[in-house]
Formats: C-alpha cells, sequence, structure tokens
C-alpha cells in the first residue's frame, strides 16, 4: 500500500506541481495577476471585456453598449458615437465567440448593477450566436462568475484544466522566458481592437497561397440560407432581453452581421427576431449583398473589415 | 459527477485514502463507507432520484427476505411478483409511460380515432435500467435457491448502489458481488496497479476516441439529407467506434475503480469487433446484459430446450425486449429485432457455436477468412447501429437508402476532426488487436521494464489531454 501511495503520487504528483508551477507563473489567461488590460488578448476575452467594465465603470459611466461577437472588432465605437447623442459613452462588451445567451447575460448583469443602457447594438452572427452550449469547458465558452453566478473557484478550475493541454503548457513555458510583444491590442476606455493590430493585408502579396488560403477560403456559389436555429429556449431569451432593453428605454440596433460564406439568416427566425425587437430594429445585412461580394472587405474568413462597419452604422442610422 | 471530470478526480483519491487508511481493513466500516461515497456520488447528479434508489433498494431488501422465509411456494412466488411488478412498474413509469401512450395515440390516430392524451415528460432518474436490474436479479437468484438473503442492509445496499457500476454498468450478480462484499477487502498491488491501467485506458477511449468520433457523427446525423452515402458510411462507422468508446471506455474505468477498493467485477466487453459473426459479437459487447437475459429471460421461456421454433421464438424475445431496455422508442426495437433477424439463422443452422476461440489465437495476423469475417460482421453491426443513433426509424430508412444509393461512391466529406479520429481509431485497433487474450487494452503484464511501462502512460496521458474532445456524458447514461 505505502508502494502504491508513493508511486502513484510520484507519478502523478510531480509532472501536477511542475504543470501548476507554469500556470501560476505564465498566467495563461490573465486572471492572476494584474494586466494592464488593453495589452492583452486571450482565449477568455470575456474576461477581460468584463474586467475592463469593471475597472472603468464608475469613472467612464457607460451608457451606451455593443455586445456581441469577435465580429464587433469590425464595428467602432468612436465612429458610433457621432450616430449618439452628445454625451454619450461607449463600449465594446464583447466575448469571442459569443453566443445570445451570454449577450443577456451581459444585460442582465448590467441591469442588476443599476447602469442605464441607453443605447445599444446587438450583433447576431449565424450560426454562432444560437449555439447551445451546455457547459462551459473551454477558455472560450467560459464566462466571468460575476455574469454566470457560478463560483470563482469553478472559473479559475476550468481555466486550469483547459490549460492541461501539452501545447499549451509548452507555449505558456515559452513566454515565461520569452517576454512577449508589448502591442495595444485594446482601448483602454472604449474596448475597442486596435486598428494596429490587424494583420495588413495590402501588404501581403496574393501570391501568398498560404494566408490568403486563410482569408479567402472557397465559398458557396449560390445563395443558401441557414437553416432554422432559433429554439424555444433561444426565443425566450431574445423575449427577455426584449424586455430589459424596453425597462431602460433603450434606443438599439440588432444587426445580421455579414458573412464572407453569404450564408443568410433562416427567413423564419429573421421573422421572429424582427416580431420581438420590431421590424424597423433590425438590420439584416446576411446572405448575397454588396457588402459580402466584395472578399476585401473581410479581414478573414469570419470578420468583416471596419469599413463594413462604418457602412453598416451608416445605414442602420440613415446616413 | 462522471468518470473523466475533476470533482471525480478529487472524489476518488479521497474514498480510496479513507478506505484503505481510516477504515483498516475492517469489514463494516469498508462498506459503510463505499456506501456513503456511493449515495453521494449518486446524488451528485440528482438528489431527488436517491428516493427511487432507496426505495428499490428496500423493496428488494424486504423482499428478499420474504422470499427465503416462505413456507409455501406460492407465497414464495407472490414475493418475487412483488418485487418484479414493482421494480418493473417504476423502471415502466420512468422510461416506457410516454412511449406507450404516444404510440397508442397514434395507432389510434392511424385507424381515424383522435384521441386526446398527456404525458408524463418524466425525467429519467440516471441508472434506472441498471440498479433494477442489479436487484432483479438477487430477487430472482433468491427465488431459485441459488443464494441466500443479504441481512445486513449495508451490504446490500452496497450490493445494489456500489458507485462505479450504479449508472451504467455492468449489471453485476448477487453470486458474483455480494461474497466479495461479505469480506473485508486487503489491498493488492498489483491489482491496484492494474486497475489503474484500465483506469487510463478506459479515460483514452471515452475522451480521445468516443468523443472525437462525436464530434464527426453529429454533424453528420443532424444533417444526413445533405450527404452522399459514403459519408453516411462513414458517419456510422466513426458512430460504431464511438459508441463503443463511449461505453467500453465507461466499463474500463468502473472495472479498474473496483479494482482500486479491492472488488473485481463482471467484464462487459471482450474486444467485440473482431468477432467472426453475429453470435460471437453478442458473446463480447455488454456481456453483463446479455447474460442477464439469458439467465433471467431466455431459460425461463424455455431457452432451446423444447424445439428449434420455441428457441426462435425465445430469441426473437430476447432481442427485441433487449433493444426495448436500451429506450423508449422504435428505433431501439428495430436495432434488437435486426439483430435478432441476424443471429436467427446462425441459431437454425447450429452455427452459433462455432467461433468461441480468441480470433487468430496465437498468430499475429488473421487469416484471409477471419479476416473478411470480421470485416462482414463489423458492417452487419454498423448498419445495426444506424437505427441505435437515428432519431426516428424515418430518419433511419432515409438514412440507409442514401447509404445505399449511388453516392456510396463519392467521395466521402472529411473535416469535423475527421482525421485525428481516424488515426486514433486505427491507433486503438492495433492495440486492442495485440492484447485481444488479455482482459484490457493496457494490461501490461507481460512488460517488465518500469521506464518502458511509465513512457506509454505518460505518452497516453499527454495525448488524452492534448486531443481529448470536450464532452461531457456517457451515451449509456440515458438508458
Amino acid at each position: 500500500m505505502r508502494k502504491f501511495i508513493i508511486k502513484t503520487s510520484f507519478f502523478i504528483g510531480i509532472p501536477l506541481i511542475l504543470v501548476v508551477l507554469v500556470y501560476l507563473l505564465a498566467d495563461p489567461f490573465k486572471t492572476n495577476k494584474k494586466f494592464d488590460l488593453a495589452n492583452v488578448n486571450t482565449l477568455n476575452r470575456e474576461y477581460l471585456s468584463t474586467e475592463l467594465y469593471l475597472k472603468n465603470e464608475k469613472s467612464q459611466q457607460y451608457n451606451s453598449f455593443i455586445f456581441g461577437s469577435s465580429k464587433g472588432c469590425g464595428l467602432n465605437t468612436y465612429k458610433w458615437k457621432s450616430h449618439l447623442p452628445e454625451g454619450s459613452r461607449q463600449f465594446l462588451f464583447q466575448a469571442w465567440g459569443e453566443t445570445i445567451t451570454g449577450i443577456y447575460q451581459k444585460i442582465k448583469f448590467l441591469d442588476k448593477r443599476k447602469v442605464n443602457i441607453d443605447n445599444a447594438i446587438i450583433l447576431i452572427d449565424i450560426p454562432t450566436s444560437f449555439s447551445k452550449i451546455q457547459e462551459p469547458t473551454t477558455a472560450i465558452e467560459l464566462k466571468h462568475y460575476k455574469l454566470s453566478g457560478r463560483s470563482k473557484l469553478h472559473f479559475h478550475t476550468t481555466l486550469f484544466v483547459e490549460f492541461l493541454k501539452p501545447s499549451a503548457i509548452l507555449k505558456a513555458i515559452g513566454e515565461i522566458f520569452e517576454k512577449p510583444e508589448n502591442k495595444i491590442n485594446f482601448d483602454t476606455l472604449s474596448n475597442d481592437w486596435n486598428k494596429s493590430s490587424r494583420l495588413n493585408w495590402s501588404k501581403i502579396p496574393e501570391q501568398d497561397s498560404t494566408l490568403n488560403k486563410m482569408r479567402f477560403g472557397k465559398r458557396p456559389k449560390t445563395e443558401q440560407q441557414s437553416r432554422s436555429l432559433i429554439t424555444p429556449e433561444f426565443e425566450d431569451i431574445l423575449h427577455k432581453i426584449a424586455q430589459l432593453l424596453k425597462k431602460h428605454k433603450t434606443n438599439f440596433k440588432i444587426i445580421i452581421t455579414p458573412a464572407y460564406n453569404q450564408i443568410g439568416i433562416n427567413e423564419d427566425d429573421l421573422a421572429l427576431i424582427e416580431k420581438i425587437f420590431m421590424k424597423e430594429n433590425v438590420f439584416d445585412f446576411s446572405g448575397k449583398n454588396l457588402l459580402t461580394e466584395d472578399k476585401y472587405n473581410f479581414s478573414d474568413i469570419n470578420h468583416f473589415d471596419e469599413i463594413v462597419g462604418w457602412k453598416m452604422l451608416d445605414e442602420i442610422y440613415g446616413q | 459527477m462522471i468518470f473523466n471530470s475533476l470533482s471525480f478526480a478529487v472524489f476518488l483519491p479521497i474514498v480510496f485514502v479513507l478506505y484503505w487508511f481510516v477504515t483498516k481493513s475492517k469489514l463494516r466500516a469498508q462498506n459503510l463507507l463505499l456506501l456513503a461515497a456511493s449515495y453521494f456520488f449518486y446524488a451528485s447528479w440528482d438528489w431527488r432520484f436517491m428516493f427511487i434508489l432507496i426505495g428499490s433498494t428496500l423493496l428488494d431488501y424486504f423482499t428478499g427476505i420474504k422470499i427465503h422465509n416462505a413456507l409455501t411456494p406460492s407465497t414464495k412466488k407472490f414475493w418475487l411478483w412483488l418485487s418484479v411488478s414493482i421494480n418493473l412498474g417504476v423502471l415502466g413509469v420512468f422510461k416506457y409511460y410516454d412511449f406507450f401512450v404516444e404510440s397508442f395515440a397514434a395507432g389510434l390516430s392511424g385507424l381515424g380515432f383522435n384521441v386526446n392524451y398527456s404525458t408524463l415528460n418524466l425525467i429519467l432518474p440516471v441508472g434506472i435500467s441498471f440498479y433494477t436490474f442489479h436487484g432483479l436479479s438477487y430477487v430472482i437468484d433468491l427465488y431459485r435457491d441459488k443464494i441466500k438473503p443479504e441481512l445486513n442492509f449495508i451490504n446490500y445496499s452496497l450490493f445494489v448502489s456500489f458507485f462505479p457500476l450504479l449508472v451504467a454498468g455492468p449489471i453485476e450478480r448477487a453470486t458474483h458481488l455480494l461474497p466479495q462484499i461479505q469480506k473485508p477487502r486487503t489491498f493488492d498491488y498489483a491489482r491496484a496497479v492494474d486497475g489503474m491501467r484500465q483506469i487510463l485506458w478506459g479515460l483514452f477511449k471515452k475522451i480521445v476516441i468516443a468523443d472525437n468520433c462525436a464530434v464527426y457523427v453529429n454533424q453528420i446525423f443532424v444533417t444526413s439529407d445533405d450527404h452522399s452515402g459514403s459519408t453516411l458510411l462513414v458517419a456510422a462507422v466513426f458512430f460504431a467506434f464511438q459508441i463503443y468508446g463511449d461505453f467500453s471506455g465507461y466499463s474500463d474505468i468502473a472495472l479498474g475503480t473496483a479494482r482500486l477498493f479491492g472488488i473485481e467485477l463482471l467484464r462487459n466487453f471482450s474486444f467485440p469487433y473482431f468477432s467472426r459473426d453475429i453470435a460471437e459479437f453478442w458473446r463480447r459487447w455488454h456481456i453483463s446484459l446479455s447474460n442477464w437475459f439469458r439467465d433471467y429471460l431466455y431459460i425461463p421461456l424455455g431457452g432451446s430446450r423444447f424445439g428449434k421454433w420455441k428457441a426462435v421464438r425465445n430469441t426473437l424475445i430476447i432481442f427485441v425486449v433487449s433493444g426495448f431496455w436500451h429506450g423508449a422508442n422504435w428505433t431501439f426495437i428495430a436495432w434488437g429485432t435486426f439483430h435478432a433477424l441476424l443471429f436467427l439463422p446462425l441459431l437454425l443452422l447450429e452455427r452459433n457455436r462455432v467461433n468461441t476461440n480468441t480470433v487468430a489465437e496465437n498468430r499475429f495476423f488473421p487469416n484471409l477468412k477471419e479476416l473478411f469475417q470480421m470485416t462482414f460482421t463489423f458492417f452487419l453491426v454498423v448498419l445495426g447501429w444506424i437505427f441505435f443513433r437515428a432519431k426516428d426509424i424515418n430518419h433511419a430508412l432515409d438514412y440507409l437508402s442514401t447509404l445505399f444509393s449511388k453516392s456510396i461512391f463519392y467521395a466521402p466529406v472529411y473535416g469535423f476532426g475527421f482525421n485525428k479520429s481516424f488515426i486514433f481509431i486505427l491507433f486503438m485497433l492495433l492495440v486492442e488487436w495485440v492484447q485481444r487474450e488479455k482482459q484490457h487494452g493496457l494490461e501490461l503484464s507481460g512488460v517488465k521494464n518500469k521506464y518502458v511501462k511509465w513512457s506509454i502512460y505518460y505518452a497516453l496521458i499527454l495525448v488524452i489531454f492534448e486531443f481529448g474532445a470536450n464532452s461531457k456524458s456517457f451515451i449509456y447514461f440515458q438508458f
């Protein structure tokens, strides 16, 4: 028995202690030490967005929010500000791979903190926004514990378990010894994605097939419509969002985002969203249209470029 | 709490240390601790289901004593049937009530009668099919005078609720498990080490094989109308490995965990995809369930003792009931019937006990005949799995009709983790082929070098963490 315990402890314990040390030193998800939140970009983007919001909440008194996924990087809140009433203070409250459930959690979170949500843009991506996540197990899916209501222990253990991939551990060891490049990724007040962080596609020759394949993968030749994604559960969440926006008398816009693959939202889903949020507040940029035809309007197959964001804002605010 | 979770990784060592260091091999303390741990384990799923588990335990404990003490055969039979009817009644209400009501209403509707009906929409208590059958095997064995009643309630409760087998088997027998519970267990180093190996192999099959295959399978089955026959065939093959990795992986973890506590459970899988015919497949797949139905349904019905046609009838009943045991859906009945139709020709030709040894015994390579037999049997099994996985009969039939169309010659869709799954399936098949005469894939009794063994363990652990997918449930929990 003693031999078994000693050997097992040695077998599991020593690697585990080393991994824990690497995790604490490298802090791969930037949750353990104080960081300049604008300077970091990790998979748990939601956590960082929420922490930046909380850091600036009192000083900035935000009242205008863009909710959505990484596609929000194509919208600029300073450009948005020009469409908003004087004195608006805007924040890009985003998460990578954001779902409609995550958006609802954020609006509910702001509501509980008695924040005035005077203006809002909600980005709906097809199909990501209507992905059902049973139990978040990855850094991308995991919500900040203040939004999810789960414990801090659950939050940190989920991230630690996510870290337990040999490739992630090796990368973290590399980062301990190599100082990462000091690059400002996000605006320190609005949380906007910093343009200088973007890959400058104009400098990459089109002959560079690897990168351009990543950017310009194949897309369907004929127009396609997504299958219906809004389940009764998601419909319930949409109603709850609508109720909160009504409570705050929010001036809101729902944008069905344009996608490189030009797959349009299902017409039944669109009709439902228009019914819940009123047709005049819903703007469908998915499918085949002028914005999605030009492949150079996309910085990669998942994200539209800022020029698209400007055009959308001009259109939805009637300019 | 599932086996591949952080909470189980914390739970198991705590129970292990308390079991061997605090109870100090005292029987009562060992059993009490394991029972408490088992109830905690079960309650972590949903504490409300504890009432049903404890109720079932109390029922069979008391009816067992009554059966043993009965003075007349009719009284004995009364108590037996009381236990059987209540156990199956509870199982029936939770698992099958809605199915019967809906099917009945659909049937009437087909005849032109519109019926208003309501369903119960009850959540199925996890493991109910498994622990109900534990209890039934106990009372039936008592009735047959194969065992004496267990008068110690703690011991009996532990037999029903032992946590490694509580939610997805193997379906234990009182004759096998109770004697082990009735004696104090002493620590055996070799058994504990091999138990850990079995757990590791089970985790590999579940997290790497099953969960990665699930990514491809789920995507294709949900959009099966949009894919070619070749893609559907690949998805069906991947599902065969998903369900094998999932269920046999769970069984390996259950058996390995039990061995850490000095308890040997019944083997549930014996490399079934190396079977040369369907009869052999059923001697190697979910062995505990097949044997349960053989001993408690097939033999009481007469087995094969009353002529060929009674044997055919009884075999058909067993397969259909076995299919139905898996779930309240016509697809499971179809699956069971399909296997019955494959088995019956072997029974009628008296070829159902031809392949009883290990394939390619004492050789590394199978001969051409064995290779053909294994491939053909596997293909038939894959076709059966389509019913198992499909959402309803129409889906299964559409799936099959597309699979057997000319689009079977088109190139299949790759992506959704196809490459990763394919490589690991090949790896698993190779390991299990080499180890096919052993109890499990990682039984390394022949490897003496400690560094080689530890390298294998670490390599597997690294693969599990790096390439494992994120699914958090086992398929057989739904049964």
